[in-house]
């Protein structure tokens, strides 16, 4: 993840603030008159004024990789490179983003190969799609797996329509 | 699938900071045991021609200490196959991820206004931890997919 992706200006959220903002004060309203607050966040109204959103700041490893917690990313895309997560084992370590999207079909470029991954999760009985290391903060130091689990697994798969 | 993601093409607009804020509810179930807390609502811009709706759920059974989380999403028009998935996680108060699902995609056309969801499998919890939950929607829309984060769900303790 490269330093000019930290700062970036998003003018949905600036818009999207403003709506929830919005939400509150409508849901102190509500709680006075009966009236029940929207639940929905609107999308932002084209032509919203930016508002300058600042990512966090993350630890860099000797090898210039970022790491930290995704927990308070704005943007997917500013997620560290290496993602705070929990290894089947209990240990907390870090999951590596890139590792993390192949093995869970997150970069799916295609509505054909999108329909090909999903009838391969069908088709896959376990629970387990893959594992994928834990590593320390240095990015190195394999300290436990972490499991990608399968949404169409038959005690997991749940559509509620 | 090698294709790493085309971070100039995809959308990304990820929306956590509103989750504190967002409207949410908390209801239990079967007495004391069971916990679900839903994000508010998030709504895209018009990919392809409609807006879509996603939020993100955490379930949480405090007699067993076992929990998932849930991601939804649900196009305002019909949704071709292929055109729309999702994944889940399921994350610790702390901000660590317990559990991910893979992505999953409509296998076939998906009805308006139907909740396409996709839920983590189940994890066992620690006992006083605060749990939340948070997933990830694609939409086709046309040439690439764009992603979007689901608001947070508030968190729930184990």
């Amino acid at each position: 993840m490269t330093n000019s992706r930290k700062t970036f200006r998003v003018a949905a959220a600036g818009a999207a603030f403003v709506g929830v903002a919005i939400a509150g004060v409508l849901a102190g309203a509500g709680a006075a008159t009966g009236t029940t607050a929207p639940e929905a966040v609107p999308s932002p109204a084209a032509g919203a004024p930016a508002l300058k959103v600042t990512t966090p700041k993350f630890m860099e490893n000797a090898r210039g990789e970022t790491y930290g917690s995704a927990m308070a990313v704005v943007d997917p895309a500013d997620e560290p490179d290496l993602i705070l997560a929990e290894a089947t084992n209990g240990k907390t370590g870090y999951v590596r983003a890139s590792e993390l999207d192949a093995a869970s079909g997150a970069d799916i470029s295609a509505p054909a190969e999108a329909r090909a991954w999903t009838s391969k999760l069908k088709a896959t009985k376990s629970e387990r799609v893959t594992t994928i290391p834990v590593y320390l903060s240095d990015g190195r130091t394999v300290i436990g797996v972490f499991e990608i689990t399968n949404p169409e697994a038959p005690a997991e798969a749940v559509e509620s329509r | 699938m090698t294709a790493k993601k085309d971070t100039s093409v995809h959308v990304r607009r990820g929306a956590a900071v509103l989750a504190l804020m967002g409207t949410f509810a908390i209801a239990y179930a079967g007495g004391a045991a069971a916990a679900t807390a839903s994000s508010a609502i998030g709504i895209t811009s018009v990919i392809n021609g409609q807006k879509f709706e996603n939020r993100a759920v955490v379930t949480v059974n405090g007699t067993s200490n076992e929990g998932y989380g849930t991601s939804r999403v649900r196009g305002r028009s019909t949704v071709p196959s292929g055109h729309m998935g999702a994944n889940a996680r399921l994350y610790t108060s702390a901000g660590a991820i317990v559990k991910q699902t893979a992505t999953k995609y409509t296998s076939s056309t998906y009805s308006a206004n139907s909740w396409f969801s996709v839920n983590t499998a189940t994890a066992s919890l620690k006992n006083g931890t605060a749990y939340y939950s948070q997933g990830t929607t694609y939409h086709w829309n046309g040439s690439s997919y764009v992603t979007y984060w689901t608001l947070q769900s508030p968190s729930v303790t184990s």
